[in-house]
């Protein structure tokens, strides 16, 4: 038994996860659905057409869940470092975002780039600062100035 | 006909059209030789420029891009052995191996020579067709639309190249992700969890470019080998081909443009499938079939005709039904809305001008590519070198900036990060994202259309048995998942045999 859990159970959970995220997805629809009325088939309500969708969801989530996936993942680089590369890329996007409108348009980029950058350790830092300032003004002489996206460049409003 | 063409010529050849007609295709060239950014990415990103143009030129821009990508897609398969997009996986196969015995030139020659002859031939198609179809069209009520988009689901997810299982719950996940938002009918608001930017439904650039742009990209990041450095040439001489090895390849491509047709214009499957469709048949039909796999021509001219043939095709549906042939023809017809075109029955009668030019420039593109990929090849295997590393943060830089101007809205940047980190779990777990996005964009229409022709039939299911248009693709419908089932209860049969 202690020996499956350690050799087996991985890959045993792993195969039936995307099941039951289709599981979980089809209960939300499902649950979330069933807060609107239903009507009747002549007149459908708002709620039937996710409820009937989420069903559905269910069905297929526990025939996955059931088999089991016998498609492996993509082999390559399995055991890559994730929690890096996952933090720099989406901590990228959340910071544009979060600085595009408050600090302008320069400071959102340049976090931007160089928070992405540091994804892969073989970008060094001269090449990032490098990569960031001309992404920077390029981006502003193309988006805002040229295409008048409405951004300033500058910006502070907290 | 002709004399509309010809207008549409005209159309097509005025400075600016011809302009951002030859941007749309190089740029197309651009993303498609490049692995890890496909014409998905480029399109979106491209997005909020098309929004300054005027909507004739924002399309040929827009579907320069989509169709240009099929022939750079084929440069890194031959090269490199690793497929500019997925449509071009399959002509890794036979492509490295003819580069390895120093034959890459005229690989890539014949690649450009299929591309272009199965694309024009499907332009052809497209001319004659079209109208045709709108005009058939016109008969259609609810319960029609609904069965064909069913049809265009239920194709798109179980022909798909993977599981069919995945496909489909990708399919309906993607329907039921289409409800969120204010309904039509009552105006309640559905599953908007309390977030006022959700009350007119998810954006569908944030999801596409979250699922396709980030999702990739995370997944080239983190699992991706970088082969930089390599060093390619390819000079013009190497390109010619022995006249024995052209003779032998004109039923090829006319096998492949034939699937590829068939595919692109089925609602709902793309170039990817048709590919690997082509590739297969011509395995099966091949004297020696023991050739393929170790440099066969064949097997690179007939699944890039077919790709090219199915790109062109897939606009006979999008444009004469308003049903995208594939996930990227449901952003560019996500564009077309954006600019106050709907696409549709009454769409090539109403702006028969934007129909036509669109068909001319469609011509005018793909000898624009010929000339791109077969004395210009050389500057896009150069670009070839450019480590992964360098181009992932610029990438980025450009969907969140196009992302963020479509409404000029952080929100919507938010939104994409989140979506990337789904794509990226999807990709790893195997369920594929094209069947969601084309689902997200049908669902809500379908919805539409089954809720009005339950109504019309007062709450009777018949009537989608009753009318015989109908009736046709429910039977064509069934025909294809059951053809699945078997196939994949074969396969599973097969499994134990194959092991011992």
């Amino acid at each position: 038994m202690q020996t499956w859990f350690k050799t087996r159970a991985p890959g045993f959970l792993r195969a039936r996860a995307g099941g039951a995220l289709v599981i979980a997805a089809g209960a939300f629809f499902v649950l979330g659905g069933m807060q609107h009325e239903l009507g009747t088939l002549r007149r459908m309500g708002p709620g039937a057409f996710p409820v009937a969708l989420g069903l559905m969801l269910l069905v297929m989530g526990a025939a996955l869940t059931l088999v089991g996936d016998d498609q492996q993942p993509p082999a390559n680089g399995a055991q890559a470092p994730v929690l890096r590369p996952m933090l720099c890329v989406f901590g990228g996007i959340i910071a544009f975002a979060f600085l595009a409108p408050r600090l302008g348009f320069v400071p959102a980029t340049i976090a931007l780039m160089v928070s992405s950058a540091l994804a892969r350790p073989e970008n060094t830092p001269l090449f990032i600062a490098v990569m960031a300032l001309a992404m920077a003004f390029l981006g502003w002489a193309v988006f805002v100035v040229g295409l008048g996206v409405p951004l300033f460049a500058f910006a502070w409003k907290w | 006909m002709l004399d509309q063409l010809l207008t549409g010529f005209g159309t097509a050849l005025q400075g600016q059209a011809l302009l951002f007609c030859l941007i749309g295709v190089t740029l197309g060239t651009l993303v498609g030789v490049l692995p890890g950014i496909g014409a998905m990415a480029a399109i979106t990103m491209s997005l909020p420029i098309t929004f300054y143009l005027e909507p004739t030129s924002a399309l040929i821009m827009l579907a320069g891009i989509y169709y240009g990508a099929q022939y750079g897609s084929s440069v890194a398969s031959i090269l490199l052995n690793i497929p500019g997009t997925p449509s071009a996986a399959v002509i890794c196969l036979d492509g490295y191996p003819l580069s390895r015995q120093g034959r890459a030139g005229v690989a890539l020659f014949v690649s450009a020579m299929a591309s272009f002859i199965g694309g024009t031939l499907a332009i052809l198609l497209l001319m004659f067709f079209a109208p045709l179809l709108a005009r058939l069209a016109q008969n259609f009520a609810s319960p029609e639309y609904f069965t064909i988009m069913l049809l265009g689901l239920i194709g798109a997810s179980t022909l798909s190249v993977g599981a069919p299982l995945k496909g489909v719950a990708m399919t309906v996940l993607g329907v039921a992700l289409g409800t969120v938002g204010t309904d039509t009918t009552t105006g309640e608001l559905r599953f908007t969890l309390g977030i006022t930017q959700f009350y007119d439904g998810l954006n569908i650039v944030a999801v596409a470019m979250g699922l396709f742009g980030v999702g990739e990209i995370l997944n080239n990041v983190i699992h991706g080998q970088d082969k930089s450095g390599q060093q390619n040439r390819v000079t013009f001489r190497s390109m010619i081909p022995e006249r024995r090895e052209i003779r032998g390849l004109g039923f090829p491509i006319l096998r492949g443009t034939t699937v590829g047709a068939v595919m692109g214009a089925l609602p709902g499957s793309g170039p990817t499938i048709a590919s690997f469709m082509s590739y297969a048949l011509e395995k099966k039909v091949a004297r020696d079939p023991s050739r393929f796999g170790r440099g066969a021509l064949e097997g690179i001219a007939a699944p890039e005709a077919s790709n090219n043939s199915a790109v062109q095709a897939g606009f006979i549906p999008t444009l004469s039904l308003g049903l995208p042939g594939d996930a990227i023809l449901a952003v560019l017809m996500g564009a077309m809305m954006i600019h106050g075109i709907v696409p549709g029955p009454s769409f090539i009668t109403q702006h028969g001008d934007i129909f036509w030019g669109l068909i001319a420039s469609f011509w005018i593109g793909n000898v624009l590519l010929l000339v791109l990929n077969i004395p210009m090849i050389g500057i896009w295997v150069r670009l070839l070198s450019i480590p992964y590393r360098v181009m992932y943060p610029a990438m980025l830089f450009f969907i969140c900036i196009g992302v963020f101007a479509i409404a000029n809205n952080a929100f919507d940047v938010w939104q994409t990060a989140i979506w990337g980190i789904i794509g990226y779990g999807m990709i790893r777990t195997g369920f594929p994202a094209a069947p969601l996005l084309l689902g997200f964009v049908l669902g809500p229409l379908m919805e539409e259309h089954l809720k009005r022709s339950l109504l019309m039939a007062r709450g009777d299911f018949g009537v989608f048995i009753d009318r015989p248009i109908s009736a046709t693709f429910l039977a064509i419908t069934a025909g294809i998942v059951l053809f699945t089932l078997i196939g994949a209860l074969r396969r599973r049969q097969s499994t134990p045999e194959d092991a011992a």
